[in-house]
């Protein structure tokens, strides 16, 4: 038997015998970000850099979450379009869970990608928030999309970052580091005084 | 199934957090009220606060604060009552000055209770309720 030097372990034999000194727990074998981490909500989870039209970008998932009971939907890369987070049944190729892509265009100068939760309210009566209705094409059904940049509330949606994703090189990243904000599933309130810009409200449940 | 914080109408925390303040003489504006979603019009019907986001906090048993001023005809002596209003407390309050358009006067602890006398040319409505304007 031998045993091949590795990350996180030593191994020393002389005449006096054989020695294993592990140094530090085993590296996680995959590239999320903190596999320490229980699964939780909305976590931003198998964040991975891929090659896509000859480009390099980076991709991620979201764990399946929920604002005032509806559950989000996140702009699949497949799809082109809006995917429920909890999909049980994807169309043959189609990857599951849904699966967002980062493009070098959406890191801005500090190499940072927003992944941004919105939600609006229902066109028309009642309008009921967040808009209870989904469709792949909806605007205010609560949906997570990745931004260069947190956009300020409006009126038609509110925006929560559940966390960030920064690399190190904007056009051929190598590595990636990830912060995770929201840990929870949510429930949200809308207000709107006046002519004043809507307030949106959150807590975690 | 119990509710959660925000799903009924009536007994939800979050509202009862996040109050205007009615000014009930007023011309009335009728909200919206939705799921989750409270929109309060432009007007003199309601009050928000100044300083800070606009909301108060309200007592969830007697609903959200207001202010009512009841001007007699003939004036023998005009009212002005405040009720519901548990954070700013009602003793902070005494010392402000409430306006009409024709009148102003001071507010006493009365005016949160049994309601406090206000002079006898008050036209309503308040026009101005300190630390308090209307929602614009």
């Amino acid at each position: 038997m031998s045993i091949q030097p590795g990350v996180g372990y030593t191994f020393t034999a002389s005449s006096q015998g054989s020695n294993l000194t592990i140094e530090k727990p085993w590296s996680p074998w995959t590239t999320y970000a903190t596999t320490e981490d229980l699964y939780h909500p909305f976590k931003i989870v198998n964040v991975q850099i891929a090659t896509s039209g000859g480009s390099q970008v980076v991709r991620y998932q979201v764990q399946s979450g929920t604002i005032n009971n509806l559950v989000a939907a996140l702009e699949d890369v497949t799809a082109t379009n809006l995917v429920l987070l909890n999909r049980t049944n994807p169309t043959t190729g189609q990857p599951d869970p849904p699966t967002g892509q980062i493009d070098s265009a959406i890191y801005d100068g500090t190499n940072t990608a927003y992944i941004v939760m919105s939600q609006g309210p229902a066109i028309g009566t009642p309008p009921d928030y967040p808009d209870p209705t989904f469709s792949p094409t909806s605007s205010r059904y609560p949906q997570i999309i990745a931004l260069d940049t947190i956009p300020a509330d409006v009126d038609a949606r509110g925006y929560l970052c559940l966390g960030t994703i920064t690399v190190d090189d904007v056009t051929t990243p190598t590595t990636f580091s990830v912060n995770q904000f929201v840990t929870g599933s949510l429930w949200s309130d809308r207000i709107k005084l006046g002519t004043t810009t809507a307030k949106y409200y959150y807590a975690r449940i | 199934m119990g509710y959660i914080i925000g799903v009924d109408s009536e007994t939800r925390t979050w509202v009862s957090t996040r109050r205007v303040v009615t000014n009930v003489d007023a011309t009335p504006v009728t909200p919206v009220i939705a799921d989750n979603n409270t929109e309060y019009p432009a007007g003199a019907y309601f009050m928000k606060t100044i300083e800070g986001n606009g909301f108060i906090r309200g007592n969830v048993v007697q609903g959200g604060p207001e202010i009512n001023f009841s001007e007699n005809t003939a004036p023998i002596e005009d009212y002005f009552i405040a009720g519901g209003f548990v954070d700013p407390y009602p003793e902070d309050m005494v010392g402000n000055t409430v306006q009409t358009s024709t009148s102003a006067f001071v507010l006493i602890i009365d005016a949160f209770d049994t309601g406090q006398a206000a002079g006898l040319d008050g036209t309503s409505p308040v026009t101005d309720f300190e630390w308090f304007e209307n929602v614009s």
